[in-house]
């Protein structure tokens, strides 16, 4: 199992949702991850633990969509596509994403790229 | 090394960043050297009127063993040197005379004359980033450590002579920061990873990161800080060898608590290595509660030092707030945001991966490793 930190916790027809623990460095945070997917449809991840924060001078998480769920990937630039394998591709952006929020909260940049709203600018 | 694998290696690289932004860079030191070296070769020239006594300036204090502090709000490093002369401190009973005839051959130099300004008992050649100040110094061997280096200065009132040994000072203290790492590798099986090859030791960067929040916890009132050569001094007798920065400070701060005596007279005293009869700490004679601010400020750190090498897992931010809080919030902010960028380079050239089971970033190269595909964030409202 590439990932096994990660339990199964439901199974209906066709929606799987994994959970698990994810520290993205040594200083870090251990986090409680859910991800959902959804057959042909693109994963959702959300974050059950510690709370995702907002700080007051914020106005939004950097890279998450409503709801907060993590938005790892650009569909445009083919990074996912609904064959590869959750665990190979995913996981590992979780980790980074966790990275740079910490990152983002200590310093208020967030320093780990990215297309930002509908705009196409690169940050 | 860019990816920390263990919360002491992620934290003694913040903290060696820290450090290092707070002295003078290594092409500082390279300008600083052109610099002096150049004072003492216009010194020297044949026409000057104090050729004959050889002179030689050589680096003191934090210049010399590295632990160089930019000061706070201000941009430009006060560096100590001394100008020995070879010549007999008797011929000279006033030490005055030799200054003055130092001051008068620096503005007899076109270059100079416009950067030199008489200080109690030194003369200061201000650049552009750093003051040189120069002491003037006579050879007087002592039966103390290295006191074959020993020499006389002008003492605080410059009206007469003092015994000093900056070279055998610095000697002791390059030995205390290397003989205790050679004794500590031998005693530790297996060897923790090799430290770099570096200029800078753990000793010195340790003493920076001490001075540095003496700095901030004292900025109200300096007066009331206790010096440089004390803290240093302390730091070397207490330091045993330990290559991780962050266990280098436990033990110094550990070491100098466990020094002050429970009651507040007699107080700590912190002789000269390399002449006993000097107490480095005697100003806390005249300034006792200058003392006492001393004790509960090094309690204080220590304290709060043991609960942030303890604290597991917290977070990055909470880490960094607490660097703030001990070093400053700019230069912090500034130390992780560099840390951080460093990764930057591994995840563009397919470096990183995540290690099974604690989905930790890690090298690569390790084994039951999954690694980062490239990838781009993305996010809508």
């Amino acid at each position: 199992m590439l990932h096994p930190q990660f339990h199964l916790r439901s199974l209906k027809s066709n929606i799987v949702q994994w959970q698990g623990d994810i520290q993205p460095l040594p200083l870090a945070d251990t986090y409680v991850v859910q991800i959902t997917y959804q057959q042909y449809k693109a994963p959702r991840i959300s974050i059950l633990s510690p709370r995702l924060q907002l700080p007051a001078e914020e106005k939004r998480i950097p890279h998450t969509f409503k709801g907060d769920y993590l938005c790892l990937y650009y569909a445009d630039y083919g990074e996912w596509t609904a064959r590869m394998y959750v665990a190979d591709m995913i996981v590992p952006w979780i980790s980074l994403w966790l990275a740079y929020y910490e990152t983002w909260l200590a310093i208020g940049k967030w320093l780990g790229g990215g297309i930002e709203h509908s705009s196409n600018e690169q940050k | 090394m860019v990816v920390a694998t263990t919360s002491s290696t992620q934290l003694d690289d913040l903290l060696d960043r820290i450090s290092r932004k707070l002295q003078l860079s290594e092409t500082e030191y390279a300008r600083v050297e052109q610099s002096y070296r150049a004072v003492t070769n216009w010194l020297r020239a044949k026409e000057s009127p104090i050729a004959e006594f050889l002179p030689d300036i050589y680096p003191q204090g934090s210049f010399r063993i590295r632990t160089t502090l930019k000061p706070r709000g201000r941009d430009e490093f006060d560096l100590d040197f001394v100008c020995e002369l070879q010549v007999d401190p008797a011929r000279f009973p006033d030490p005055i005379v030799l200054l003055v005839m130092i001051e008068e051959r620096l503005r007899a130099s076109g270059h100079y004359k416009d950067k030199v300004t008489r200080k109690n008992r030194c003369i200061r050649i201000s650049f552009d980033r750093f003051h040189l100040d120069i002491l003037p110094a006579c050879p007087k061997p002592s039966s103390g450590l290295y006191g074959e280096h020993a020499v006389v200065v002008p003492d605080c009132d410059a009206d007469d002579w003092k015994p000093s040994n900056p070279k055998g000072y610095a000697k002791w203290f390059d030995v205390m920061a290397q003989e205790a790492v050679v004794r500590f590798m031998k005693s530790v099986e297996p060897l923790p990873e090799q430290q770099s090859c570096d200029e800078l030791s753990t000793l010195s960067l340790g003493v920076q990161l001490i001075k540095r929040n003496r700095d901030i916890v004292f900025e109200k009132k300096p007066k009331r800080a206790p010096i440089s050569i004390v803290l240093t001094t302390l730091a070397a007798q207490n330091y045993h060898g330990q290559p991780s920065v962050s266990e280098a400070i436990a033990a110094i701060l550990d070491g100098i608590v466990a020094m002050i005596p429970n009651i507040a007279n007699p107080r700590l005293m912190v002789l000269n290595p390399t002449n006993v009869e000097e107490d480095l700490s005697e100003r806390w004679d005249s300034a006792p509660e200058a003392y006492l601010d001393f004790v509960s400020w090094i309690r204080d750190f220590r304290d709060q030092w043991k609960q942030l090498i303890e604290l597991r897992g917290v977070g990055i931010h909470k880490i960094s707030a607490v660097l703030e809080r001990m070093f400053g919030e700019r230069i912090t902010k500034e130390v992780v945001e560099e840390h951080i960028r460093a990764y930057e380079q591994p995840r563009q050239s397919g470096g990183l991966a995540v290690e099974r089971g604690t989905g930790l970033i890690v090298p690569a190269t390790i084994a039951s490793s999954t690694p980062i595909r490239p990838n781009t964030f993305y996010g809508e409202d």
